[in-house]
This record gives structure tokens, C-alpha cells and sequence, in this order.
């Protein structure tokens, strides 16, 4: 057992290292670069010349050779002089540290007394992700990412549990009365949620939830009779000012208060609950089934327990060991889905924050998020690994 | 029973070997060996049928496989007609491939589901003639009939026929090809009895029409004993006696041998026979008992077989076997339980 | 012992046992057409596939009345009419018109076109390469094998999404010279979809094969002489094929939403050219106006990938073989 948890942590800091080598590969090293967007402009004025590009590449730390480049972007630049003068060679190397690190002195002396304002990099495997070149130009990534996570966090938090809730009693129910109208009616829910562009279904949310209900779906008896029906707003996290018949007003919410966030929450969490709930209830349906067929579930039921005795204690038990750990490698896909509803719902989270660094070319920021959510994602395997092993006895640690 | 008339040789086993390692621990390393076939030696001369005995994980299926290399041997020889099969280059193997084969245990597993039949009968002929589809199709068809089969069966796929006639597809895609020597791994074991007699009849005409040579793989004694013309007997991975079956099952000297021997009913109430039983199970082939590896079982052993491995010796008349006993002259006849 | 003759009585009664040959294309089909979701998936399907191909040919040939160039033109991908904009679906637009005035049935099943085919194409990339490497993984073991697993599951834990859209953002300004930029945009899609997409076929057909390679044909196969290459062509991918046709219909539903997401996003294929997802690009704009433009682009996503799922699914039973075969 130990053995084996050696061995998965070993194989996971490798996986990381891997992942940020292709990281770093894929936007340094593909065609295209962090630069080529800069001088797109058909306007000749606005054109930078060599020299201007020259001096955002030195600001950038885009002039040091690429393996060095990666060095520094994984393990930080205050390393930089002490290396260049053990092999001699400090006059070149010194021209690559960013000119906030050669402003300090070229040195590190003041950076290695204080780490936390050290003004040379300290590398992604010490979470310092750089400064943001565009979206919050010369704003640390790690604040600009520490500020927009609360609003990811809550989204995915709220969908995993609110799908947990449903989709396993709905699994449960539909896998009992296997063949029944309910059952039939999930695996065909099941089926569309699959099918489905989620960012569809938001759109479709947004058509009928914000603008039909403030228009009263276009019947003319609705208008007289209410003005409109209490809308949803139709994106952001919270209200700049009430509209007057959106939901906030009909129930007296103030604006930025916690109800008005949840009011924002509510259609980005429906849409995606939805796609997450189609898949957790087949898994928990096709788990089930697989514990009813075995012969315990037989023996409980002839030993004459009552029928919520063997479901619940006997068989769902059982039945949620596979699901659990499923679920658990599926939660950083929630971030996948995060993308797309931030996007659709204009709210504003990592995902949406992803989005626009990678339409501003602001490549630390695309970094740090794809560092990050790689870091998730082994993470998550390893918990799911650990997790299936730990729960089911009959997996065997080599 | 085909008469040997001359003796000449067409496989020669020297000192063949197969250790498969085991792995473990966090690199994965070589921690120990199962030594499946340990240092085995035997001809097989042209025309005969060589029963191969033991009790199951006793190496005997290794063995077969490794004499036709389709598990390559950790050391020694097979020289098949002259060539040393073990070290033969790829491309004279494939030709040698032709000469050679095998017939399988399970008919379920030895024919690829999702082919027909006929193509798998004629896959040898694809690989090593340049033939056209229709001179394939003439020859599957003619194996078809040679093992009892209908012409009609060729375009039919595995899961429409019964294990016997499985096996008898067996049988004909080994023989498209024309070979000389044929590895028969227990071909019947796994067939039901009523059909298991057909199937033996057949490749016994088959070794006269085609001038066959057998080495016959089997677990028990009974069935080699219709079948063979020498016998050879296997355990934990070396051979423990080897002579032709008139004289193997008259004078059985190795005390293993006797005790195999008196495993086999009779079916004659009337008639008492010696009984043998062996205490304990067989050792595992991956730290196998020093000295005579069946000295952990035999009422027989004493001092000199915990230390030192008995040679595979020739006591008169090809009769081989590899026990101490005889080595010092001494009386190996293991003691008759039923007094 | 005397040679017995074969006795042929009892051979003909182990031939009556064997009920009447059946090829195996059509007890599939027959399996097939009995799961009736996806039998009519497979019809829907068809007439998919059947109007975008030929649709816009008919379509191209039938002309409309243009508002704002005061003619009857013909239907075309990108021509204009800005003096009707977002109209409602009419007897000129069955599905109304766009912010460009363009025709949305016409843009509609040119967008079918693309989509579908960058689908097709990506998972017969990504199938082909995944077999071939599953089977060889499977095949030879040892260092090979931990090798293109290891990669296989790396790829598998990448993020898929964010990278993704990383890598078609980074080469949306790069251009393949000689072709037109909507082919090489596609082609773009095409290679980083198959490229992250190939591990789940790889690890399917390796868990065929390595059930397969203890077979006894396998060794048959070697002892007749076959190469390495000639058992892994003609009896393990046959073999493997079954399990990975359902998994390449599930998978060609699968691209469709990718690549909708992605040009949704705005980092896949790029306005003028249409796929389903960038028509549903500025679909929010005008979502009060002209809800069609959302509805009904990605009400064709969901019939197509729905349809898909359903034939995975009923291929899955068709295919079974714990089935009697």
C-alpha cells in the first residue's frame, strides 16, 4: 500500500512536470507566438518598430534563449545570477532577468531577505505566476486569479452538490424500477443532457427566463395583467442597479446583497446541473443495476428484509463506491463546463478570465491557468485512484 | 501403429531451457525466475509419436511451444532436420514455420471469432505460397474432407460448429500447410469423451497418410498409451524418464513414473494393481527443490537426492531416466500400498 | 490399436447440431434494426446527411427576392441583404435571416457540411491512429507498452477544453499557404482534435488486444509464420473493431460539440464560413429579436449528436459479444 501511494505520487509530480513542459511548449514554441498578434493592426502608425518590440520581449523575458525561458518560468529568476556566476558568466545572463529583477540590483540580495516582494520571479512550482501583460497589464496573475476563483468556486461547488443531490436518488429510483415510465423518461433525460451543447441550453435559458418573461413570452393579456413576468438577469454576478419586474425587484432583493449573487447564480448553475446531472445519474442507474443483479442483494431480500432496508442499506451502499470515485475524477470537467457558462452568462470566473487572456494573447495568465487546472486534474486522478483502491478490497496495490 | 522402421532423427532437445522472470517491487524488477523448462533433452525420430507427460505446471506445454519457438528458449537447441530452431534467423524460421505445427488445447480459443473458417485453414497458404484465391479455396476445401468436414463449411464462421469440429478445423489449418512435425497440445483434453476417440483416429490415419511426426503433449498416461510410440515423462521441469511405451509401461523405473502409472483405471474390477499415493502437492516451479526435484515427495528419497541432481542416464535400450537410485543399482520400485 | 474409420454418422449428427449458416453482417443488422431508437437514428441520420449534401445544390439553384438589391438572386452562403435583417422565417426564409441578412437554412446546411465532416475526419484520425497504437501496445508489451500508455494517460489528464482552446487560439492567425484560409482553418480543428482525442480508442483496442494475445489463434497465427504485422492487421483489429465502432459513434457526436464549443467560443472555424457552433455565435445579440438564429443551429446539434448516441448505443447491444455470436 505504501508502496503503491509512493508510486502514484511519483508518477503524478512527473505527470506535472510533463504537463508543464507541454504547457510551455505549445505556447512558445508553436507558430504563432505571444507576439504575433502585436503588429496586426492594418494602421502603419500604430505599428511598433524593432526596438519597441525589442524592449517588450526584454520586458516580457521573451529574449532569453527557450530552454532558459522555461527554466525561469518554472523555477523563477532569482536563481539566474547565483548560476551565472558559479559558471562565469554573469554579464550575458544578467541581461535576461526582467527589468524589475535588474532594477533591484541585479542581484538578489534584497529578494533572498524577503521572498514575498522579491521583484524577480519565483517561478510557477512557487505559485508565482508572473504579471498579467494585458488583462490587468502589471497586476500580479496569482491576485487576478485569487480574485476571480471565489465566483468559479461557488458555481462549481453549487453544481457538484446540487447534482449529487439529485442525480443519485434519481439513479437510485430509476434503477429500482428498471423499465418503468420513470426510468424510461431519466435514460431519455440522461440522453439529451449528453447530447446537448450546454451553451445552448444557457442561451435557450437566457431567451426564455430573461427577455420572454420580461416581454410576457409577447401575449398581450400578460402585459396588462402583470407588465412582465419577474425576469432573471440574464449575466453577471450581481446587479449594478434593480430593473424594475426583474426578480430582484418583484422580492424586494437589494442590489449586491448574497440573494441578489444567487439570483445571478441561478440560471449559470441550472445549465450546468443539467449537463452534469445526465451523466452522475447513469452512472449511479448502470452502478445500481450491476449491485442488484449479485447474489447478496438476493440473500438480504430472502432473509425477508424490507424492501428500503435492502435498497438503501444493501445495495446503494454498494452501489456508490464506483459512482463516488467517478465523480470525484469528473469534478475538474466542471471546469470545462465552467468555461462555457461563464462565457454564455458573462460572469466573471477563471473561466471567462481564460477566455479573454487567450483572445488578448496575455500568455501568464493562459499559463497559470492551464498550470493550474492541470495540477487539478492529476490531482483528482490521484484522490479517484486512492479513493477506488482504499474503498474496494478487491484492487490489488501493484 | 506405424512401424519404426529406420530411426532417424527429425528433432534433437538439447539442454533446453525456458525461465520466465518475475517482476516486482516499485522498479519492477527481476526478482526471481519460474523455471518452467529446466535443462530437457530428447529426440524425436521421423515417423514416430513422442508422448509427453506430467501433471499440469509441470513444463510440458512450455516445452512444446519453445521446440517450435513460438516462446523464445532462454537456452540450449532444437535442431529440426539440421537447423537449430532456437537460433535461427526470422526469415529462415518462416520458412521453417511450414514444416512445423501445432494443434491447440481449447478449439474455443484457437480459432479467430470473427474469420471464417476456410480463410483461417488457408492463412498458412497465404503466407507461404503465392497461390490464387481459388487454389486456396480448392485446398481448404480439400483439408475440409481429408479431417471429415463438408466443402460447404469453409465459409462458416467458429461459433457454428462444436468443439470437435473445431478441433478438426484445428487440425486442418495445421495440416494446409504440408508439415512434417506437428506439436499436439493436449488436443483432445478438452473434449468430451464420446468425441475425443474420433479425434485421435483421425490424426492417427493422418501420421500414415502424411508421414507425420508427433509430439504428442498430454496429462495423462492413458491417453499417450494408444497414441505413442515412445513416452516421455515430465516433472517441475525436467524430464524424470524416457523409453518406447511397450517398455515404459512394463518396467517403469522412476518412482514418479509408477506412481502416474498407477493413476490410470482399469476397467476391470477383477483385476488388483499396485497403488500408489503421493503425499503433498507439486512444488512451485519458482523456487524448485534442490537436488531430485521430486525428492520432496518420493517414499523413496534419502540423503544424496536432497544434494544432488540425478543425471537423465540411459539404462539400457534407450530406456532414459534421471534418478539416483538406478544410478547406485538399487531397487526403485516404489512399495505397493494396497498391502 | 487398429485405425478406426471415421465414423460419418456420427460426424453428419455433429453437423445437425449447427442451425443454418447466417452471415454476421446481418444477424448485426438484424440485432440492429430491432433497438428502435437507433434505428431511427439511423434514418435521421441519413436525411441529415442526405440535405446538407445535397441541399444547398437544390437550394443554389432557387432564387429569392433581395431586398436590398431589388432582385431575385439565388441562395448563397454569404450573399447579403442588409435591408432585411433578422427577419422572421417567411415563404423567401424558411428560417428567417441572420444579422447580415444572409439566409439561415442556406448558411445552415453549408454549416452541416463542415461540421460533419471535421467530425468524420477527426474521429477516423483519431480511431485509426488509436487502434493501431493500442494494438501494437498491446501486442508487444514491456517498454512499448508502459511507453504509449504513459503517454496515452497524460493526454488523457491534460485539460482537455482549456487546451483546447489554447491551441486553436494560437493557430487561428496561422495560415497553411496555398489553400484556402477556411480549409486550413479546418484543418487546424481537424489535427488538434484527433491529436488530443486518440487515447480513448488506444486504451480500448489495447484491452482487446491483451485479452486477445493469450488467445490460442494468435499462436496459431505465429506458428504458420505470420509476421507481427500480419496478426495485428488481420486478427487483432478485426477483432478489436466492434467495441471501437460504438465508441467512434459516440465519439463523432462527441466532436460535434467540441468543435460547436469551440467556434462558439470564437477559437474554432471563423465567420464567414458557418459551422453550427459560430452561428450560434451572435445568436446572443439578437437572442430577443430573432430567437431562430439560437434555436434552431443548435437544435440541429442536439438531433445529430442525439441521433449518434442512440446508433452508439444501439451498436453497443448489436455488437455485444456476450451475445451468442
Amino acid at each position: 500500500m505504501i508502496n503503491y501511494l509512493i508510486r502514484r505520487s511519483l508518477q503524478m509530480i512527473v505527470t506535472i512536470i510533463f504537463a508543464t513542459f507541454a504547457i510551455f511548449v505549445i505556447l512558445n514554441a508553436v507558430p504563432g507566438g505571444p507576439l504575433s498578434g502585436l503588429n496586426q493592426t492594418g494602421n502603419t502608425r500604430d505599428r511598433l518598430s524593432d526596438e519597441q518590440i525589442a524592449r517588450i520581449e526584454q520586458a516580457l523575458g521573451l529574449n532569453k534563449p527557450l530552454p532558459l525561458r522555461y527554466l525561469t518560468w518554472v523555477a523563477g529568476e532569482d536563481w539566474v545570477d547565483d548560476v551565472a556566476a558559479v559558471i562565469g558568466r554573469s554579464e550575458a545572463w544578467a541581461n535576461y532577468q526582467t527589468p524589475r529583477c535588474i532594477d533591484a540590483g541585479r542581484t538578489n540580495a534584497g529578494a533572498q531577505t524577503d521572498l514575498e516582494t522579491s521583484p524577480c520571479g519565483r517561478g510557477i512550482l512557487r505559485f508565482d505566476f508572473g504579471v498579467s501583460w494585458q488583462m490587468a497589464r502589471g497586476q500580479e496573475v496569482s491576485e487576478v486569479i485569487w480574485g476571480r476563483l471565489g465566483n468559479t468556486v461557488r458555481l462549481m461547488a453549487t453544481v457538484s452538490v446540487l447534482s449529487l443531490l439529485i442525480a443519485l436518488p434519481i439513479g437510485i429510483i430509476s434503477a429500482v424500477r428498471q423499465y418503468s415510465i420513470l426510468d424510461y423518461v431519466v435514460t431519455t433525460f440522461g440522453f439529451f443532457g449528453l447530447s446537448m451543447p450546454v451553451f445552448w441550453l444557457g442561451l435557450i435559458l437566457i431567451i426564455i427566463f430573461g427577455f420572454q418573461f420580461r416581454e410576457c413570452f409577447g401575449i398581450d393579456a400578460c402585459k396588462e395583467a402583470f407588465g412582465s413576468l419577474p425576469y432573471f438577469p440574464s449575466g453577471g454576478v450581481e446587479s449594478s442597479r434593480i430593473l424594475p419586474g426583474s426578480i430582484q425587484d418583484v422580492f424586494g432583493v437589494a442590489k449586491g446583497s448574497s440573494f441578489d449573487r444567487i439570483i445571478h447564480l441561478t440560471l449559470p448553475t441550472l445549465m450546468l446541473t443539467f449537463a452534469s446531472l445526465a451523466s452522475w445519474s447513469r452512472f449511479m442507474r448502470s452502478s445500481m443495476l450491476e449491485v442488484l443483479r449479485q447474489d447478496y442483494v438476493r440473500t438480504a431480500r430472502s432473509k425477508g428484509l424490507r424492501e428500503y432496508v435492502v435498497i438503501v442499506k444493501h445495495a446503494a451502499r454498494n452501489a456508490l463506491i464506483p459512482v463516488i470515485t467517478i465523480v470525484v475524477f469528473e469534478i475538474p470537467a466542471i471546469f470545462s463546463g465552467a468555461v462555457l457558462t461563464e462565457s454564455v452568462f458573462s460572469y466573471p470566473g477563471i473561466g471567462r478570465l481564460f477566455i479573454g487572456a487567450l483572445g488578448g494573447n496575455d500568455w501568464p495568465i493562459v499559463m497559470a491557468i492551464l498550470y493550474i487546472s492541470a495540477i487539478l486534474v492529476v490531482f483528482a486522478t490521484l484522490v479517484g485512484d486512492i479513493l477506488y483502491t482504499l474503498i474496494d478490497p478487491r484492487i490489488r496495490f501493484d | 501403429m506405424s512401424e519404426v522402421k529406420e530411426k532417424k532423427v527429425l528433432v534433437e532437445v538439447k539442454n533446453l531451457k525456458k525461465h520466465f522472470p518475475i517482476k516486482s517491487g516499485l522498479l519492477q524488477r527481476t526478482t526471481g525466475w519460474v523455471k518452467a523448462v529446466d535443462d530437457i533433452s530428447f529426440t524425436i525420430y521421423q515417423g514416430e509419436s513422442l508422448g509427453l507427460v506430467g501433471e499440469s505446471g509441470c513444463g510440458k506445454t512450455t516445452a512444446g511451444r519453445t521446440i517450435l519457438r513460438l516462446v523464445e528458449p532462454s537456452d540450449g537447441s532444437v535442431i529440426f532436420n539440421g537447423t537449430d530452431v532456437a537460433t535461427v534467423s526470422k526469415q529462415d524460421l518462416k520458412k521453417l514455420r511450414q514444416e512445423m505445427q501445432i494443434i491447440f488445447q481449447d478449439p474455443y480459443s484457437s480459432l479467430d471469432p470473427r474469420m471464417p473458417v476456410g480463410e483461417s485453414i488457408a492463412e498458412g497458404l497465404r503466407i507461404h505460397t503465392n497461390k490464387s484465391a481459388e487454389e486456396r479455396y480448392d485446398q481448404v476445401v480439400q483439408m475440409l474432407t481429408r479431417v471429415g468436414m463438408r466443402a460447404d463449411h469453409a465459409k462458416r464462421y467458429p461459433h457454428e460448429f462444436s468443439g470437435g469440429q473445431r478441433q478438426r478445423i484445428g487440425i486442418a489449418r495445421a495440416l494446409a500447410v504440408n508439415p512434417k512435425f506437428i506439436v499436439c497440445d493436449e488436443p483432445v483434453s478438452a473434449l468430451d469423451v464420446s468425441i475425443q476417440a474420433s479425434v485421435l483416429n483421425l490424426l492417427e490415419e493422418l501420421q500414415d497418410d502424411f508421414g507425420l511426426t508427433y509430439l504428442f503433449i498430454a496429462h495423462n498416461l492413458s491417453v499417450v498409451e494408444h497414441f505413442s510410440d515412445r513416452v516421455g515423462v515430465m516433472y517441475l521441469g525436467k524430464m524424470a524418464e524416457l523409453a518406447t511405451r511397450e517398455e515404459l509401461f512394463r518396467n517403469p523405473l522412476h518412482p514418479y513414473t509408477q506412481a502416474l502409472m498407477s493413476a490410470i483405471p482399469i476397467p476391470d474390477p477383477k483385476q488388483r494393481k499396485k497403488r500408489v499415493i503421493l503425499e503433498g502437492d507439486v512444488p512451485s516451479p519458482i523456487n524448485p527443490p534442490t537436488g531430485c526435484r521430486f525428492h520432496t515427495r518420493c517414499p523413496l528419497a534419502y540423503d544424496r537426492c536432497k544434494v544432488e541432481e540425478p543425471k537423465f542416464v540411459d539404462y539400457g535400450d534407450e530406456h532414459f531416466a534421471a534418478c539416483h537410485l538406478l544410478d547406485e543399482g538399487k531397487p526403485s520400485q516404489l512399495p505397493d500400498m494396497n498391502k | 490399436m487398429s485405425v478406426a474409420k471415421i465414423n460419418l454418422d456420427e460426424l453428419n449428427n455433429e453437423a445437425l447440431l449447427v442451425e443454418e449458416h447466417e452471415s454476421m453482417i446481418s444477424i448485426y443488422w438484424g440485432r440492429l434494426k430491432r433497438h428502435r431508437l437507433a434505428f431511427i437514428s439511423l434514418i435521421v441520420l441519413a436525411l441529415i446527411i442526405l440535405g446538407v449534401a445535397i441541399g444547398p445544390l437544390i437550394m443554389g439553384q432557387m432564387t429569392y427576392y433581395n431586398v436590398q438589391k431589388d432582385a431575385y438572386v439565388n441562395y448563397a452562403r454569404d450573399t447579403q441583404d442588409l435591408q432585411s435583417k433578422n427577419v422572421s422565417p417567411s415563404s423567401d426564409h424558411f428560417l428567417g435571416t441572420d444579422e447580415l441578412g444572409r439566409d439561415v437554412l442556406f448558411r445552415l446546411l453549408i454549416a452541416g457540411r463542415l461540421s460533419l465532416t471535421i467530425s468524420l475526419s477527426v474521429v477516423l484520425i483519431q480511431v485509426s491512429i488509436g487502434i493501431f497504437l493500442g494494438a501494437v501496445s498491446g501486442f508487444y508489451g514491456g517498454w512499448v507498452d508502459s511507453l504509449i500508455q504513459r503517454i496515452a494517460e497524460f493526454f488523457i489528464i491534460l485539460p482537455a477544453l482549456p487546451l483546447l482552446l489554447t491551441l486553436s487560439s494560437i493557430l487561428r492567425n496561422v495560415r497553411i499557404p496555398g489553400i484556402p484560409p477556411e480549409w486550413s482553418q479546418s484543418i487546424f480543428i481537424i489535427v488538434i482534435l484527433s491529436f488530443l482525442g486518440w487515447p480513448g480508442s488506444c486504451r480500448l483496442s489495447r484491452g482487446v488486444v491483451l485479452s486477445l494475445r493469450n488467445q490460442q489463434f494468435t499462436e496459431a497465427a505465429k506458428a504458420l509464420g505470420m509476421s507481427d504485422l500480419g496478426i495485428i492487421t488481420r486478427h487483432m483489429i478485426p477483432n478489436a473493431l466492434p467495441p471501437i465502432i460504438v465508441l467512434a459513434t459516440l465519439g463523432l457526436g462527441g466532436v460535434i460539440l467540441t468543435e460547436s464549443a469551440l467556434s462558439f467560443l470564437g477559437f474554432g472555424i471563423n465567420p464567414p464560413v458557418a459551422t453550427w457552433g459560430n452561428m450560434l455565435q451572435n445568436a446572443q445579440t439578437d437572442m430577443l429579436t430573432a430567437p431562430w438564429k439560437a434555436l434552431i443551429p443548435g437544435f440541429f446539434i442536439l438531433i445529430s449528436v442525439l441521433a449518434f448516441n442512440y446508433l452508439g448505443d444501439g451498436l453497443r447491444d448489436a455488437l455485444d459479444p456476450r451475445l451468442k455470436l
